[in-house]
């Protein structure tokens, strides 16, 4: 390449070759789905939205991508690439280059969306204000990670605030008086401009400094910051089994992500119900709706990392340490399911706490009353107390099964084939979310569907239920055969499937007395609900993984 | 050991495959109507026999506590129109009353017929019994709509009366106001026992606590004007008589069963 600025791009987008093909992808084949679907979805308000969804994961996974860092660790610290310093060009060029690339990439991907793919729906959005907040993001994002690539904690806590500030930044001309100064985009765009220049001047001074040998850390600030963070949760006593140590790990590394992702969307709903809403039945109702699924649905792309060895590392191959552990695949996977368990009633745990005290102090609760009268006209009182606490545990249960769905595919240590499966999952997500809301929108439409799925659709859940009958059937003999899982373990699971597959399905059969053909399509569907083949696949899988 | 995760797949397949079996026996039949699909389900034995409509876009599910009580004494039959190919953009009373006379005709549920409806359903009922007066006898409205009340409804409180623009899209919302323009053109009920109950249980919604007093007068005035008229308060329900008091919607639909059979020439069930 004849010019150090074409080279540096090329360096920057090489990083993530296959992920901004995918962005691009999605871009273009959205562009061209919303062209040939324009008609239907513009009549449904709903849809329209959510077709802001695949914007949002593109414009998420383009900021990943400006995560341009060292590839190879040394150290633990992931800071601006290494291997750049000893080109013959000054710091500042190279760290300009480097922003600029992420700069432009980011915002063209918004802009591409903003003017050429969401326009045919109707959906006008604003182009300057949004593209100036992204910019601002996207410097301050590579200024942290370059700045603070010795101080991994510091640097997460920093993200989080600077994005908190940025985002509330942003919705500042929508929620100020136009009387206040703070409230005018051109005085905003000045502050983040000034900020943004100082992260920029900070930045190229961090890495220079880097460069020269230094800035790997403050000696005397991380002992105690390593001091501070020691004192928040800390295990004294050491642990007595393989096993116990598994778990130990296992929740250690990732047990905390679900819980914190839904404290995060349960504030980030119920502030957004309770600020712009005025809080009315009706808008109490849907905050309910979202808040009582937000754990299930955060638990598929939480659980898809939950399915790798390591939830926080791309590469799926089992880490030494854990490769050479005396533990058999059966141990692993059950260290897993233990953990996801943990996850699952902390993040449930969370929800309980906080929704109901918010909802009961600032929202509209009449409904509730009339709620319970209802049930209690449709249902006995046995049922009318036993249902919301059986739909509680099928909640959890449905959350803990979406964390362990994918621990097969994880420990298979293939990247193709879980990435592969992966995006179908996020696919089959959005599907989902998509349906939601047609469901909720076209009640008439929803009706002609539902009576004419019902004919075949019990043969199809019987057919799905057979089909993960046989498989875990297979897969467990082969466990056996191969010694990879004790009889025990077997035994322990399959009571624990029985047990939570049989409170599923007396849910279901609570739920409609009377309408026989609704009760046992329930049944059919608690019979799906549980993973059994995928999990008497893992050991398996992780056989495959540890012997290659 | 070996053999139990077979012997385990075996029962579940086989469980699986009576589920899925039953299910799909117990899902209501489908009758062909000029190329419409209705829903029906068919239970008991009987004369009369019971016809059971529901209100506007309901299905007949609702009925499920009701209509296995009622099968108990005589025929009953409940049917809607969910999954029915729309071939026409609109569905009149006069409409809806020749389908369900032809369906039930396809069905083989011979005359006569004692109406129960609900909600709007109960005008669709008033349609059916003007055109086929012989083969109605008796008739049980469950807080039914009336017309006097939607026309007071839309000059006092329009904002929460019926929205042409909410159901236009939909074949029996859009033929709403012909099917009021045809029950006011169409001649009254024939001479039978005629039950209106009216769900009055107290409310904290000021509409309903503005509106209920009218609504219930709007049942007594036109209950009032039939020979065989009775209006019937029924306290512990709202406006889902047949869900939230189901028992007593079974009485009074047995009271017009045993006043239809004793009135008929036959007098007795077959």
């Amino acid at each position: 390449m004849r010019s150090a600025v074409v080279a540096l791009a090329w360096e920057f987008w090489a990083a993530n070759r296959r992920g901004w093909l995918i962005v691009l992808a999605a871009t273009v084949g959205c562009a061209l789905l919303f062209r040939v679907l324009a008609e239907p979805l513009r009549e449904s308000d709903g849809l329209r939205f959510l077709c802001n969804l695949p914007m949002v994961m593109s414009l998420i996974l383009a900021g990943a991508f400006c995560n341009f860092t060292d590839r190879e660790r040394r150290d633990g610290i992931a800071g601006f690439p290494r291997h750049l310093f000893v080109l013959p060009l000054k710091t500042g060029f190279v760290v300009t280059c480097a922003m600029a690339c992420g700069l432009v990439s980011v915002l063209a991907v918004y802009i591409a969306w903003a003017a050429i793919v969401l326009p045919p729906l109707n959906v006008d959005l604003w182009v300057a204000w949004p593209a100036t907040l992204i910019a601002t993001c996207v410097v301050f994002y590579q200024a942290i990670i370059w700045c603070l690539c010795g101080f991994r904690l510091t640097r997460i806590v920093v993200l989080s605030l600077v994005a908190t500030t940025v985002l509330g930044v942003g919705f500042l001309p929508a929620l100020l008086p136009t009387t206040n100064v703070w409230s005018s985009q051109a005085v905003l765009t000045a502050t983040l401009a000034g900020g943004a220049a100082l992260a920029y001047v900070t930045t190229v001074v961090t890495v220079g400094v880097q460069r020269r040998g230094g800035g790997r850390g403050w000696t005397w600030a991380l002992p105690l910051v390593d001091r501070l963070a020691a004192t928040l949760v800390y295990r004294r006593h050491a642990l007595k089994t393989a096993d116990a140590a598994l778990c130990w790990i296992e929740w250690r590394r990732s047990g905390l992500v679900l819980p914190a992702s839904v404290l995060l969307t349960t504030i980030l709903i119920l502030f957004l119900t309770i600020r712009f809403t005025g809080g009315g039945a009706k808008a109490t109702m849907w905050a309910e709706a979202w808040l009582g699924l937000m754990p299930i649905l955060l638990a598929v792309p939480v659980g898809m990392g939950f399915g790798k060895p390591d939830f926080w590392s791309l590469d799926l191959s089992l880490s030494t340490f854990v490769a050479a552990r005396p533990v058999s695949g059966g141990q692993l996977l059950v260290a897993k399911m233990k953990a996801a368990a943990l996850s699952a009633l902390l993040a449930w745990a969370i929800l309980l706490l906080v929704a109901p005290l918010c909802i009961y102090l600032y929202l509209d609760t009449e409904h509730w009353l009339d709620a319970w009268e209802m049930v209690g006209i449709l249902y006995s009182d046995f049922s009318r107390w036993a249902l919301p606490i059986l739909g509680l545990i099928m909640a959890m249960l449905l959350t803990w099964s979406f964390l362990i769905a994918n621990v097969w595919l994880g420990y298979s240590g293939r990247p193709a084939f879980y990435y592969s499966f992966v995006v179908v999952g996020m696919a089959g997500l959005l599907a989902a979310l998509y349906f939601l809301v047609w469901w909720a929108e076209s009640p008439h439409s929803r009706d002609d569907f539902v009576v004419n799925v019902l004919p075949w659709l019990p043969w199809l859940l019987a057919a799905a239920t057979a089909a993960k009958a046989w498989a875990a059937a297979a897969s467990a003999h082969l466990l056996h055969r191969r010694r990879l899982v004790s009889r025990q373990h077997i035994a322990i699971f399959l009571y624990a499937w029985l047990a939570a597959t049989s409170c599923l399905m007396y849910g279901g059969w609570l739920l409609s007395p009377r309408i026989e053909w609704l009760r046992d399509t329930l049944l059919l569907v608690a019979l799906c609900m549980i993973p059994a083949a995928r999990l008497a696949a893992t050991p398996l899988t992780v056989a495959w993984n540890r012997h290659r | 050991m070996k053999h139990i995760p077979f012997l385990l797949a075996i029962a579940t397949t086989a469980g699986a495959s009576w589920l899925a079996d039953r299910a799909v026996r117990d899902l209501p039949s489908r009758v062909d109507v000029d190329g419409r699909l209705l829903r029906m389900r068919i239970e008991g034995k009987g004369s009369p026999a019971v016809v059971l409509e529901i209100g506007l876009g309901g299905a007949l599910e609702e009925w499920a506590a009701v209509q296995p009580a009622v099968a108990r004494f005589t025929k009953v039959v409940a049917y809607d129109r969910l999954g029915a190919e729309n071939t026409q953009p609109m569905l009149t009373g006069r409409e809806i009353a020749l389908e369900l006379h032809a369906v039930l005709d396809r069905a083989g549920i011979e005359p006569p017929y004692v109406l129960v409806g609900q909600s709007f359903g109960g005008i669709y009922n008033r349609v059916f019994a003007s055109m086929y007066p012989d083969e109605v006898a008796g008739m049980v409205l469950l807080d039914p709509s009336q017309e006097d009340f939607i026309k007071w409804m839309e000059a006092n409180h329009p904002t929460k009366s019926i929205n042409r623009s909410d159901v236009e899209n939909w074949p029996e919302g859009a033929g709403i106001w012909d099917t009021l323009d045809e029950i006011k053109s169409s001649s009254p009920p024939p001479n039978v026992p005629v039950i209106v109950a009216t769900g009055t249980r107290p409310s904290d919604d000021p509409i309903r606590i503005a509106v209920l007093p009218v609504w219930t007068q709007s049942h007594a005035n036109w209950t009032k004007s039939l020979p065989q008229g009775r209006h019937v308060l029924v306290p512990e329900s709202g406006h889902g008589v047949h869900v939230e008091a189901s028992q007593r919607v079974v009485d009074l639909i047995r009271e017009v069963v045993e006043r239809a059979r004793q009135s008929s020439p036959a007098g007795s069930k077959k």
